[in-house]
């Protein structure tokens, strides 16, 4: 054993790092060696709540696995539940979902650009970055009610509306929101200093990426092409959307994959409300749902799968969640060592990290 | 509904190797308990298609981890031995039951425990 | 350099973007719950679908109860209520230095139909 090898416990409380997460690094002169990710500061039990309260009750639930991510969680357990008990849900309301969940995939990409910024030391990119980020709360709140937990969906399909006044606002806003983020988008695309600390970093090759069960822009930062929404639910089938991939593999290339998605994302909601229809906004359900489905989204981080298991009765049997940082945190044991000690949380921030996702 | 292969525990690593070499990736495992026996059912996923493989075992059988072919299966199988307390071979990194649980948590918290009804005597 | 050099400008000039509360709610907003218990029949469809488990309703004193840091605010129990007495609010709850839960007490509809029988009304 060299006398030069020291244990560095990279803590859960740590100035730059934005989760509860313990990394065991093994150090030997500034180069990380090895890394253990140690988990279980968060930990609620949420999925033995499953068989406590109804079926019903449990949206409020799920919603709450993760404050990021809220909406789209609710949408993907409504959608297991509404095809387990073959219900289709009006076209205005799989509309209004699809234009949620893209506000928030919004929210939770310029959210991580901030803190990336922030990783830099870069403070007051991570305060305009937050600045644009207040404009689509304040769209959130004035249409459903809440910045963060919205509480829109139900089974059967969503409770409030857009119409109106409202949605010539919303368009509005987010002319004057592409507008600003335009600028930072070409600030970050070619800052020298930004391009110093990730541009050859944590490279991860097409094969690999595939071969650790890597989601999200993860995977498509290395040149494979792979988006849940390609499969068409909600209201993505009627929109234009397409993998937005960067070949080479590095942290500049997930982060410009990251960037173009917030471009997309505005796009899809003008797409969204140019084409969504007049009707109702709910379906009603009678009687319990019976069987096994997986139900699976893309969401801002990844691909999420649910597995819900029902008999029958008032409560489910069996509700397993598998958040996409789930897959992505064991390609840390691979990526860290190796690397100086200067950049892991640059390493730790490129995998976008949610710790109240994967310990539910 | 689900569609799944049955599978025992003699052929699930060749099953297994099967997927690997075809191109399938691992999307998760899940672990449900029926009473008497677990059901585990491993999901994976190539061009948007999902296939599933479906395992049924005895509550107390030690089983065999696919970690040497899928690395990242070591997450899921760590959260099923700290949860329904079951016993893994060959795990490539192990937690010991310590991945989210911590020292003074109960003992694996999602499999049943049995309550044994006591008999009605017919008094209050 | 100077790329945002315009856009900072204006930031600095224009304030902070987010408000400070206490402010005005827009409208729509999930504030808390409130009851016009005059008309309360106490059928306690409201104490069953509640999530968090936050009402309590007792059909023979004729209470209801609402704890109001309990409350996620979700409107299930608004649109459940038959005749429409539980309502949303758009102003937000204060806060407090220790816990209270708002109690209301109404007529319930047994002790009504006696009430109508007899001359005066029972309290």
């Amino acid at each position: 054993m060299s006398d030069k090898k020291s244990f560095i416990p990279f803590g859960p409380q740590h100035p730059v790092l934005p989760e509860p997460i313990q990394l065991r690094l093994v150090v030997e002169d500034e180069k990380v060696v090895e890394a253990l990710p140690t988990l279980g500061y968060v930990h609620r039990g949420l999925e033995k709540l499953a068989e406590v309260k109804t079926v019903d009750q449990m949206v409020y639930v799920v919603e709450r696995i993760c404050g990021i991510c809220s909406c789209m969680q609710a949408m993907t357990y409504c959608q297991g539940i509404e095809e387990l008990m073959d219900v289709e849900i009006p076209e205005r309301a799989k509309y209004l979902r699809t234009i949620w969940a893209e506000l928030h995939r919004m929210h939770s990409l310029l959210l991580w650009m901030g803190l990336l910024a922030d990783a830099f030391g870069y403070d007051s990119l991570f305060m305009q970055i937050w600045r644009i980020r207040e404009r689509i709360m304040d769209i959130l709140d004035k249409t459903a009610g809440n910045r963060v937990i919205i509480s829109v969906n139900i089974i059967g399909g969503v409770k409030r509306d857009i119409d109106g006044e409202m949605e010539k606002w919303v368009l509005d806003s987010l002319d004057d929101i592409e507008k600003n983020f335009k600028e930072v988008f070409d600030v970050m695309k070619d800052d020298y200093s930004i391009k110093k600390r990730t541009v050859g970093i944590g490279v991860i090759s097409k094969d690999d990426a595939y071969e650790m069960g890597l989601v999200g822009p993860m995977l498509r930062g290395s040149g494979y092409p792979c988006d849940m929404r390609m499969t068409g639910y909600a209201a993505y089938g009627d929109l234009d959307v397409h993998p937005i991939i960067e070949k080479d593999g590095d942290c500049y290339a997930r982060m410009m994959v990251r960037m173009r998605e917030v471009f997309q994302s505005i796009n899809l909601i003008r797409q969204a409300f140019a084409k969504m229809p007049k009707g109702d906004l709910t379906v009603k359900v009678r009687g319990n749902p019976d069987g096994e489905i997986i139900s699976r989204v893309e969401q801002s981080r990844g691909e999420v799968l649910y597995y819900i298991k029902a008999n029958g009765g008032k409560h489910l049997d069996r509700l397993r969640v598998r958040t996409p940082t789930f897959s992505n945190i064991s390609s840390l044991m691979k990526i860290l060592p190796g690397a100086s000690l200067a950049d892991v949380p640059v390493l730790i921030l490129t995998i976008d990290p949610c710790v109240s996702c994967i310990e539910r | 509904m689900l569609k799944a292969r049955e599978v025992t525990l003699d052929n699930l690593l060749d099953e297994v190797k099967k997927y690997h070499i075809a191109g399938y990736r691992l999307v998760t495992t899940t672990c449900v308990d029926l009473g008497d026996k677990f059901d585990i059912l491993y999901h994976f996923d190539k061009d948007y298609k999902l296939e599933n493989l479906r395992l049924t075992v005895d509550k107390g059988t030690k089983l065999k981890s696919i970690s040497s072919i899928y690395f990242s299966s070591i997450l899921p199988e760590n959260e099923m031995q700290d949860m329904f307390g079951i016993k893994f071979d060959g795990l490539v990194v192990d937690y010991g039951g310590k991945l989210l649980l911590g020292e003074d948590s109960p003992l694996s918290p999602m499999a049943h425990i049995q309550i044994v009804k006591k008999e009605d005597t017919g008094n209050v | 350099m100077f790329r945002m050099g315009k856009r900072l400008f204006e930031n600095v000039i224009s304030g902070p973007v987010t408000r400070l509360k206490p402010r005005e709610p827009f409208e729509g907003e999930r504030g808390h719950i409130e009851i016009d218990i005059s008309k309360c029949v106490f059928c306690m469809r409201c104490a069953r679908e509640c999530p968090c488990g936050c009402l309590k309703v007792n059909r023979v004193d004729g209470t209801w109860d609402i704890d109001q840091f309990k409350c996620i605010a979700c409107g299930t129990c608004a649109s459940v209520c038959a005749r429409h007495a539980v309502h949303m609010c758009c102003s937000y709850r204060k806060p407090a230095e220790h816990k209270k839960v708002n109690m209301y007490k109404g007529n319930p509809p047994g002790k009504r139909k006696k009430a109508a029988g007899s001359a005066g009304e029972k309290a």
